[in-house]
């Protein structure tokens, strides 16, 4: 085994991994940031033969993609967790666009970047962590950056969700809190493991809904889609 | 018919819905997360505390109001065969005599 030290959101946790070239996939930690007390995370042995058996392959880069969900668990002791997304920065606000791999997060980023040339830039391209501070959600960057890579730009505190949806039409809708429930928690990145996680998850998923608003974009058309958010939100 | 909740799910609470999610523990079983409707979510309190079918139908009937006892137990029924469908149930035989 392996032992690094990777900063997130502030703090350094003490990471074990398999493959010492898994290391070589975090970015050098922040000398300023606390390091967490107690056990490194780790992958179990158990969740490692899961992942292998689901497909995925034996390798440092796997182990990268992975840590993800376990380094999320070990954040939410600090009222943080990390939520696949793609975070954007626009005048000093964040903006999370939510979607399943391949609906079109990078698309949106690549076009809201063209219609607002200047305007916007990329906190964390695929897997952002969020931090509840009182009342307001900050997002701030993570070593997870999907494979555009795109990353560079400062936290921010959260400006609204936008959940983004392929269908027959292009059109943006507000929605209530409770509208977004269900497409919200199966964004956060979190292994499920215990009824404490899973409640703390929930409790999070509750603070961020109830900070900003949601809205649905439903994108059939692109870059026209992407007008629908410039007209709706980014104007 | 009894039921009892599947060890592993979690009853919680976001923007004021009450939301049932599996944890690892159920993932064999419950793969999804669930919302329930208010008149459900209380029904499922009732059903985790062990509460007879009767008792449950009877309390149904004072809630909805507008529906007989014999409709809310057919609602009932309904209910308890998704959320055993979903995995977030599971039955359990009554004991019976002899």
């Amino acid at each position: 085994m392996t032992d690094f030290t990777v900063t997130l959101a502030g703090r350094s946790f003490r990471v074990s991994a398999r493959y010492a070239e898994t290391a070589s996939y975090f970015p050098a930690p922040d000398p300023e940031a606390p390091l967490v007390p107690g056990a490194p995370v780790s992958i179990p042995e158990t969740d490692w033969q899961e992942y292998l058996q689901s497909g995925m392959e034996d390798c440092a880069h796997t182990e990268y993609s992975v840590l993800t969900a376990h380094c999320s668990d070990a954040l939410l002791a600090f009222d943080c967790v990390i939520l696949h997304a793609a975070a954007l920065r626009w005048r000093d606000r964040s903006w999370l666009i939510i979607a399943p791999s391949g609906v079109g997060k990078s698309t949106q980023t690549r076009n809201l970047q063209t219609l607002l040339p200047g305007e916007v830039s990329v906190i964390c391209g695929d897997r952002p962590v969020l931090v509840r501070r009182g009342s307001e959600i900050w997002v701030h960057p993570s070593p997870w950056n999907g494979k555009e890579g795109w990353h560079g730009a400062e936290a921010a505190p959260l400006g609204g969700l936008i959940l983004l949806r392929r269908g027959p039409e292009n059109r943006l809708y507000a929605l209530r809190e409770d509208e977004a429930i269900l497409n919200l928690y199966v964004a956060f990145i979190h292994t499920s493991a215990s009824v404490e996680a899973v409640t703390k998850v929930a409790d999070l998923e509750d603070g961020l809904l109830r900070a900003v608003p949601t809205w649905l974009l439903v994108s059939d058309t692109v870059p026209d889609s992407t007008r629908c958010l410039v007209d709706g939100i980014f104007s | 018919m009894k039921y009892r909740p599947r060890p592993g799910v979690v009853r919680t609470a976001i923007c004021g819905r009450t939301v049932l999610i599996p944890t690892r523990a159920a993932f064999d079983d419950c793969k999804t997360v669930q919302i329930l409707p208010p008149i459900w979510a209380g029904t499922w309190g009732a059903i985790c505390a062990g509460f007879t079918r009767e008792q449950i139908v009877m309390e149904l009937s004072k809630r909805t109001k507008t529906k007989t006892e014999a409709e809310c137990a057919d609602r009932l029924d309904q209910f308890c065969r998704m959320m055993c469908e979903k995995g977030f149930l599971i039955p359990v035989p009554e004991e019976t005599d002899g």
